[in-house]
């Protein structure tokens, strides 16, 4: 998992949400906190990682991209 | 149907601007100054979208301590020659408006909030690519968070900004665009736009071929460059309209790095002005050719001199520092990845992937002269690295802010925009047909495939065989499976409609090279190894004419002797 | 070769932004927008003598691309045109 949303830090402000070009999150209204749907389109530009007023995002490269 | 039976969502404007990146923001942010209403819409959200989504280290090449006149054959030998060839392969005219206007645009992009100076209230000059003694022409900025600036400059201005909607057709009337079909990529709803005039500022075509790294299986969107939401929307947009793309036979290549190492994707960017030094693996110096080109690359594996590396090592700590703030500026989290890996520009090394068609670059796009019209279809604009010649960060803000300049002039002119409805419904089938296929094909699949395509049987070394090959499987691929293509939800309409675009103009590209019978720069064909000397000077124009594909010679003009006079009084 | 690969090297930039950020509780970007001129304090960006020299020596190892069009502007410079 390239993208990982920390819930605990996470404080439901959608910033990821609007902003990602490439769509990859969804909104789940019950728990009002962001899911990373689409991993496969994520394009790594990291802009959820550092608009994050929380820092909940963390992004990590996984094995097959190391 | 009538269009209120059609949709709710009619929009009427006096200029759509389709797409809210470098161009498209400072666009719709001048044109609204100068009264008009302007509607911008976006794929993603203008906040964080384009090009330079995540930042940018270098603006672009100015003429600073030269001339314009200087300037034009330095630039074209730059990011021309090296992968066209000899000739004029971009319109020189373009070159001139825009280095023309070039700081101008800069004081314009100040005073709407954009910084363009370095952090002690000075612009910062650096070797731009361009090497040479003393010539300091790039503009270096520190960008990592201007995109949601250009969204707040637009908002300032009353710019009505769609995010999350995406284009499918201009419609036109009476050989003039009047409008667009889009549709929300949320929830699904379908638009119906008026528009006097149309700035396309979708950026550039990417996608065709594979991303940055050939660790793919899973990662299918990491591109540089070109961002990954960057599938050729507006030029297949402006080309079923009827305008002319230019260069379609053509295609830009990258050198990659192994790893996400460095400022952004796996690319390395000069840093500051010191390049990083080249080794065989041994520790022997690589020569250019075997480290930069393709056929030379070919030669260094076939004698056991692969892998080449870049190095950084043993330069002054104050250029390691400087190749940080690279990092912050370009795509800050390469920054964090890099320090992940406990990686150490000083002493290690980074690992080279050989050269390979990436996406279409500078000199392509949807062709326009040098007002950023379109030669082919009135009332649409094309600014950016959407329109043929233009490049680079500091080409679309000047292209963008020239147009959103003198917009108004043509928009006075303009006729009551009035909508096909034939068109329209035609466009709806094209964006809604997916959202009924069940058990069909999903978009990434039907990408694959097509970069599969484009990655075996053009590449990087063409011939006639392989291109033959993979137009009878390209036929069949839209035979038996485009007609199944299937979206499910909005998100994957939107990926549907992504994919026709890109294969849409990965078919002119595949007939375009069967067509090219040359090699020339950086463009190969193994059976036709000399260069096709009528075509030096000239293009390839793709466009529709009368409901026919036709793809024709276009002489690239020359500087207009105007505008030589023009230079000589500057 | 393979020794130093092993070695984890921190970024002092990096490092400096996360420290920011946490003591703010503000977002990466926001912490490097301030933290970047700080940074930029502290390097050489205006001695234009030295950064020339760096470069030179570049140019001397051969590390450079030079254009033709270059040469002739820089030929035209250096002959006082």
């Amino acid at each position: 998992m390239i993208v990982k949303i920390d819930n605990d830090k996470c404080i439901g402000c959608k910033k990821c949400y609007n902003i990602c070009p490439m769509d990859v999150f969804t909104w789940n209204t019950e728990t009002k906190k962001p899911k990373v749907t689409y991993e496969e389109e994520c394009w790594m530009c990291g802009c959820c990682w550092m608009d994050c007023p929380k820092r909940a995002i963390d992004i990590k490269y996984p094995a097959s991209l190391y | 149907m009538s269009l209120e039976e059609f949709t709710k969502n009619i929009i009427e404007t006096d200029l759509l601007v389709i797409g809210g990146g470098t161009a498209g923001c400072p666009l719709a942010a001048k044109a609204a100054e100068q009264g008009l209403s302007v509607l911008m819409v976006e794929k993603s959200n203008t906040e964080r979208s384009g090009n330079i989504a995540h930042g940018i280290d270098g603006y672009g090449v100015f003429p600073h301590g030269i001339s314009i006149q200087e300037l034009i054959p330095m630039w074209s030998e730059r990011m021309t020659k090296r992968n066209q060839g000899a000739g004029r392969n971009v319109d020189e005219n373009i070159d001139y408006m825009i280095f023309k206007n070039e700081w101008w645009a800069v004081e314009e992009l100040e005073r709407m909030g954009i910084p363009m100076k370095w952090d002690d209230g000075d612009y910062y000059w650096t070797p731009h690519m361009i090497h040479g003694k003393g010539l300091k022409l790039g503009l270096r900025v520190h960008w990592h968070d201007v995109k949601p600036k250009m969204a707040r400059m637009c908002a300032e201005r009353g710019v009505k900004t769609l995010n999350r909607v995406m284009i499918i057709d201009i419609l036109t009337h009476n050989g003039a665009v009047s409008g667009a079909t889009a549709f929300n990529t949320r929830t699904g709803e379908f638009i119906l736009i008026k528009a006097r005039a149309i700035a396309m500022a979708t950026g550039m075509y990417c996608r065709l071929f594979d991303p940055e790294t050939p660790l793919i299986w899973k990662y299918k969107m990491r591109y540089h460059y070109n961002p990954a939401t960057c599938s050729g929307d507006g030029w297949a947009a402006a080309y079923r309209a009827g305008a002319g793309l230019a260069h379609m036979d053509d295609a830009s290549w990258a050198l990659r790095i192994r790893d996400d190492i460095t400022n952004s994707y796996g690319n390395f960017v000069n840093n500051d002005g010191i390049l990083a030094k080249q080794y065989y693996w041994n520790g022997k110096p690589a020569s250019p050719y075997h480290a930069n080109t393709y056929v030379g690359n070919r030669e260094a594996e076939g004698l056991g001199l692969t892998p080449i590396y870049q190095s950084l090592e043993n330069l002054p700590d104050d250029f390691q520092k400087r190749l940080e703030v690279n990092f912050l500026d370009e795509r800050m989290v390469s920054l964090k990845l890099a320090a992940d890996r406990g990686f150490n520009p000083r002493s290690h090394r980074y690992e080279m992937m050989s050269y390979k068609p990436l996406q279409m670059m500078m000199v392509q796009g949807i062709s326009v002269d040098e007002h950023f019209q379109s030669r082919h279809l009135k009332g649409l604009f094309a600014v950016g690295d959407c329109a043929a010649g233009v490049g680079g960060a500091y080409g679309a803000c000047t292209s963008g802010l020239i147009v959103g300049a003198e917009i108004d002039k043509y928009i006075s002119g303009a006729a009551e925009p009035v909508l096909n409805e034939e068109k329209i419904n035609e466009s709806y089938e094209r964006a809604y047909a997916p959202t009924k296929v069940k058990d069909g094909t999903e978009p990434m699949e039907m990408e694959s495939a097509v970069r599969f395509i484009c990655e075996r049987y053009i590449g990087s070394f063409k011939s006639e065989g392989k291109l033959l090959e993979g137009i009878r499987r390209f036929n069949s691929l839209k035979r038996e499976f485009l007609p199944e293509l299937m979206a499910p939800n909005p998100h994957y309409q939107m990926r549907a409609l992504e994919v026709k675009n890109i294969m849409e103009l990965a078919e002119l590209h595949l007939h375009g090279c069967l067509n090219r019978k040359e090699t020339r720069g950086n463009y190969v064909r193994l059976d036709y190894p000399e260069v096709d000397n009528s075509r030096i000077d000239r293009l390839t124009i793709n466009r529709i004419e009368n409901g026919v594909p036709i793809a024709e010679k276009f002489l690239v003009p020359a500087l207009k002797p105007e505008y030589v006079e023009a230079l000589k009084q500057l | 070769m393979n020794e130093h690969y092993e070695e984890k090297f921190q970024f002092p930039f990096w490092e400096m932004i996360k420290k920011r950020a946490e003591e703010k509780d503000i977002s990466y970007s926001d912490a490097a927008a301030e933290v970047c001129p700080e940074y930029c304090a502290t390097i050489r960006y205006r001695d234009e003598e030295w950064t020339d020299a760096q470069i030179e020596n570049r140019e001397a190892e051969g590390i450079a691309e030079v254009q033709d069009s270059n040469r002739e502007v820089i030929a035209k410079r250096q002959a006082g045109k």
